[in-house]
């Protein structure tokens, strides 16, 4: 069995599991083709794979099998060209959402990387709504609501205003691209604005990149504990 | 007066206090076991008055304790600046009563660690003197406004976004997620916190950098508008965490869209920037 270098810092049991942990999702065989890390995996398992090869038809590769993991996908640093963003959009259901309906009705054609999540008032998104999406695995965000004065319970964009021109503010100084975090105000019948906005959005994330560059879970190395004068 | 005499006239008119039924219980520092240090007391009788202490190693912002023991009575309180805006916040936000709590004012002249340097928390200190009180004890200080609020606020910014990126990254995966900074602060007051809810909630029970960040700011912006700018947060930071760098940051934005304010100076102040809105608030985007 491969080890997980420990990294000399938390030798407590709560460091060691964590590493276990760390090596089963690495060697989860959901998760990566068996060839990968064949060698690594105990002589039943082999075994039971290589019987599994022996009724195959040659020209099948393992890949192929039904519910076997696509190694392109879920093992290999995604390529660029082939890579697509995740871009979330938080909508209000009395402008945005209906705006991005009407966009659809009149035919609209915008990119397939931003998905709507519908909201009954910008006034209901909660910052933590915005860093889960980031966390999660989110390329960008973006808050949509009514023009402030149009809001549908009179007062809910006027504090969704407030709270997000600080919370991006905060975002940026934490080392947040701008782009990865927008506001915009589109009301029901801007089904143009919607599509530009949203065509913008895509392309700048596109240049961008992906957030996270890296998709094993964090642990702190050595460099990353010393690193960085905190205080 | 000097702080000793101020500890002497204290000691007496606690054991005064106490004897009479004018509080329940009062709260003040003791000798801590080692020299030049102090820990919080809770004084319940007039004989054990004596034991309180008022000198430059009362590190402890206290407030917070009056709202765990307020089900005994009235609990008395030495204030001096930032004690007193907690209790200001804590009775904004409706934890405790005015009457909850009865208030000796003394002026505070700056704490010192263990070591004898000036804490960080008390340079950047703004009011040294008690904004609410019911008696004085000893002479006012000159209140001093030492310059640089937002020295570190625009160091940071300073930066490149790729250096505040690798700056913050650093913080976040320090952080061990103790709650120390919650835990000490006169603003976090809810009763069930974000990261304590036992099923699973917004945040999970890991230490990683995604979910500490997340718990970063978060905090951030649940006490960005309540702020008093105690520095306890900073000080009790096991990692030495720059967190008044962050709600600096926050109370400097809101400042600079919302108007100036500054948070616990007085009861019934005006609403937190972020509960109220106006019509003419500015806009950054469209």
């Amino acid at each position: 069995m491969p080890v997980v270098e420990s990294t000399g810092f938390h030798s407590s049991r709560r460091q060691r599991k964590r590493d276990e942990e760390l090596l089963r999702y690495r060697l989860d065989p959901e998760r990566i083709s068996p060839d990968v890390v064949s060698g690594s995996l105990d002589e039943a398992t082999l075994a039971q794979m290589n019987s599994h090869s022996e009724q195959m038809p040659d020209d099948l590769s393992v890949t192929d099998l039904p519910g076997a993991p696509d190694a392109a996908s879920t093992f290999q640093i995604k390529k660029p060209d082939t890579w697509k963003p995740r871009i979330v959009a938080f909508c209000c259901h009395w402008c945005t959402y209906t705006g991005a309906d009407l966009a659809g009705l009149n035919r609209m054609t915008y990119p397939a990387d931003v998905r709507v999540l519908r909201v009954p008032c910008s006034g209901r998104i909660n910052p933590q709504f915005v860093i889960e999406a980031l966390n999660k695995g989110c390329d960008a965000v973006l808050v949509c609501g009514c023009h402030p004065g149009d809001c549908h319970y009179v007062s809910g964009n006027y504090f969704t205003r407030r709270r997000m021109l600080v919370f991006k503010r905060l975002l940026e100084f934490e080392g947040l691209e701008p782009e990865r975090f927008q506001v915009r105000w589109i009301s029901g019948a801007e089904a143009g604005k919607f599509r530009d906005t949203v065509t913008e959005v895509c392309e700048q994330i596109r240049k961008l990149g992906p957030l996270h560059k890296d998709e094993v879970p964090f642990v702190p190395t050595a460099a990353a504990m010393k690193g960085g004068e905190g205080a | 007066m000097t702080m000793e005499e101020v500890q002497t006239a204290l000691r007496k008119r606690v054991g005064q206090l106490l004897e009479d039924g004018t509080v329940a219980t009062f709260l003040g520092w003791e000798a801590g076991r080692f020299p030049n240090q102090t820990t919080p007391l809770v004084v319940n009788d007039a004989a054990a008055a004596e034991k309180l202490v008022w000198n430059e190693y009362c590190v402890n912002t206290l407030a917070k304790y009056t709202r765990d023991l307020a089900y005994r009575g009235r609990v008395g309180i030495v204030v001096h600046g930032c004690n007193s805006r907690g209790i200001v916040r804590l009775i904004n936000d409706k934890e405790i009563t005015r009457e909850d709590v009865y208030l000796i004012g003394v002026g505070c002249p700056g704490m010192h660690d263990m070591n004898g340097e000036p804490l960080k928390k008390c340079k950047e200190c703004r009011h040294q003197n008690p904004v609410l009180f019911d008696e004085f004890i000893g002479d006012k200080v000159e209140e001093k406004t030492p310059e640089g609020r937002w020295a570190e606020v625009e160091a940071v910014e300073a930066m490149t976004q790729k250096e505040r990126a690798a700056y913050f990254e650093s913080v976040y995966s320090k952080c061990i997620r103790c709650y120390a900074c919650r835990d000490v602060c006169p603003c976090c007051t809810c009763r069930e916190c974000f990261v304590d809810a036992r099923r699973e909630d917004w945040v999970g029970k890991q230490n990683n950098l995604p979910e500490n960040r997340f718990y970063g700011i978060t905090r951030v912006m649940h006490i960005g508008d309540r702020c008093i700018e105690c520095g306890e947060c900073e000080r009790v930071c096991p990692m030495d965490l720059p967190l008044m760098t962050m709600n600096r940051k926050v109370i400097r934005d809101m400042n600079e869209l919302f108007g100036e304010f500054e948070s616990g100076m007085a009861i019934g102040e005006a609403k937190e920037k972020l509960m109220t809105y106006e019509k003419t608030d500015p806009e950054e985007f469209m």
